[in-house]
């Protein structure tokens, strides 16, 4: 009778390992399971057979139980240790675009929603064909040469396109003000006020009794807005009284078409590159995901990047605006669209898996009836890839055989096997 | 060359040098959670410090399922004693 009670194991040390086996990796789920089975048995066993009462010998085991948690999430660790293969993680289509997913969502949730981004897309200042930004070059390495409060007064003194005048001093993260600037600026700064691009923390204004600032620049609105181009005109002419040059430009808002670009010419571009090679609809989905999450991924990275780089005033007025920034995110953008196209081009146009297996073939002395280059093969049997080594136009880049169909049983029992 | 033994796999591996061969027993016998002591004893079988086997002795005995025993190497032998001169409470164990 009491051998058949020691023959038992507790429920609840029994549910407990049911749970923790879905944490053991798959391949040696069952093993696993059995050898904590036999072991909770032989230890309640154990524990019985030296006189401990069956409830608390239960409790034991069970306390005992909850070990396999700690060892099931061990040997997944292992597994996932010395089974990681990054390429074989891009091989497949769907871990693939998986991968990126998890990329962007980390992206956004490390950025607030791309924050930045979309602050970049929205208008930075209102009315501001009417605002013209009054500021003194860049001086020796890029340094701001700061104008005199009294050089302020004199740019509009001495011209009669401009209205109402506001200083400005940026100090770090502070923006010092002349009381008028913002009737001038026609905005009221909200929480995440940025001026020219930089991050304003704190707005104070300019005690006049106070010792003199030297501005940083000037804000002015044209009299007659109409007269934008020949104010413009003027500009260049624009001149005061110390002599000293003044940039003179209107404020212009973020440069968007980038933005556009990438949103409107990319998609364009995959489809009419996919309309020519007529490939599958898999083949197409695939190639617009991965490229649409790509570029999403370096878009949104340079906007928040280039939003935290402090950029000179009176050379690049905002990050949107800085040429040299433009033609950064241009190029990243250009370099992230080389990179899917070359991926896709070593895809298979059935499965989307990468081809694999290369083999050199053909022969360089050989090159108008046996090519030499190398040919990749679909593990699934779909076709072979042959990339040329010698392309006689720009457009030939590779050859895509498709296998027929006595070629899959040999691949269905080599993927069995 | 194997990484030097921890003290909680030199305690483990001492306890099996000692005559605790199950899992459960060693977990008896030393006192750390069970949680702690199979994830060590995998690993010091992979590093060939251990040897794993099933015992079909204790099965026919106890009329029970299959149960695995461990026993040290005499790769394990020559860790255990490198591990004593490094922790003087494993030597004084081992007395």
């Amino acid at each position: 009778m009491q051998s058949e009670q020691t023959y038992t194991i507790p429920p609840l040390s029994k549910w407990l390992l049911d749970a923790a086996t879905l944490v053991a990796p798959r391949p040696v789920r069952s093993a696993w399971k059995r050898e904590w089975l036999w072991e909770i048995w032989h230890g309640h066993a154990t524990l019985v057979r030296e006189g401990t009462p069956p409830t608390r010998a239960g409790r034991r085991v069970a306390r005992f139980a909850l070990g396999a948690f700690l060892d099931a999430a061990d040997l997944r660790l292992e597994h996932v240790r010395t089974n990681f293969d990054a390429r074989a993680l891009a091989r497949d289509p769907i871990p693939c675009l998986a991968g990126l997913a998890l990329a962007f969502l980390m992206l956004a949730a490390w950025t607030s929603g791309f924050h930045h981004s979309r602050a970049a897309l929205a208008p930075a200042y209102p009315a501001s064909g009417e605002l013209v930004l009054l500021s003194r070059p860049l001086g020796v390495l890029g340094m701001e040469v700061p104008a005199s409060g009294g050089q302020v007064s004199t740019w509009v003194d001495e011209s009669h396109w401009f209205g109402d005048v506001a200083g400005f001093v940026l100090l770090d993260d502070t923006l010092v003000v002349t009381p008028n600037f913002f009737s001038v600026l026609k905005a009221i700064p909200s929480q995440d006020f940025r001026f020219l691009g930089h991050k304003v923390a704190a707005v104070t204004l300019l005690n006049p009794q106070g010792p003199p600032l030297r501005f940083s620049g000037a804000l002015a609105r044209l009299k007659h807005p109409a007269d934008r181009k020949a104010a413009e005109a003027h500009f260049a002419r624009f001149s005061i009284s110390d002599g000293l040059p003044v940039n003179t430009t209107f404020l212009r808002q973020r440069i968007r078409w980038p933005f556009y670009c990438a949103g409107v010419l990319c998609p364009l571009a995959v489809a009419a590159g996919m309309l020519r090679s007529r490939r599958s609809l898999r083949y197409t989905g695939f190639f617009a995901a991965k490229t649409g999450l790509l570029l999403g991924i370096v878009a949104a990275a340079w906007v928040e990047v280039a939003t935290a780089l402090p950029i000179p005033i009176s050379g690049g007025v905002d990050p949107g605006t800085a040429a040299t920034m433009v033609l950064l995110f241009l190029f990243s953008l250009a370099f992230a669209m080389r990179w899917s196209l070359e991926d896709q081009a070593s895809r298979c146009p059935v499965c989307c898996r990468l081809v694999s297996m290369p083999v050199s073939v053909g022969s360089r002395s050989s090159l108008l009836l046996d090519r030499p280059g190398i040919e990749m093969l679909c593990t699934r049997g779909h076709g072979t890839l042959l990339i040329s080594d010698l392309t006689a136009c720009t457009g030939e880049r590779s050859r895509w055989t498709p296998s027929d169909h006595s070629w899959q049983e040999v691949f269905v029992q080599s993927k069995t096997a | 060359m194997n990484s030097p033994l921890s003290l909680t796999s030199a305690i483990i591996l001492l306890t099996i040098e000692n005559g605790r061969r199950y899992g459960f027993e060693i977990m008896e016998a030393t006192g750390l959670p069970s949680g702690t002591i199979y994830p060590a004893l995998r690993r010091l079988e992979k590093s060939g410090l251990i040897r794993s086997d099933w015992d079909s002795a204790a099965t026919a005995e106890s009329q029970g399922p299959p149960r695995k025993y461990y026993r040290v190497t005499r790769d394990g032998k020559v860790a255990l004693e490198a591990a004593g001169k490094r922790f003087p409470a494993v030597a004084q164990l081992k007395g």
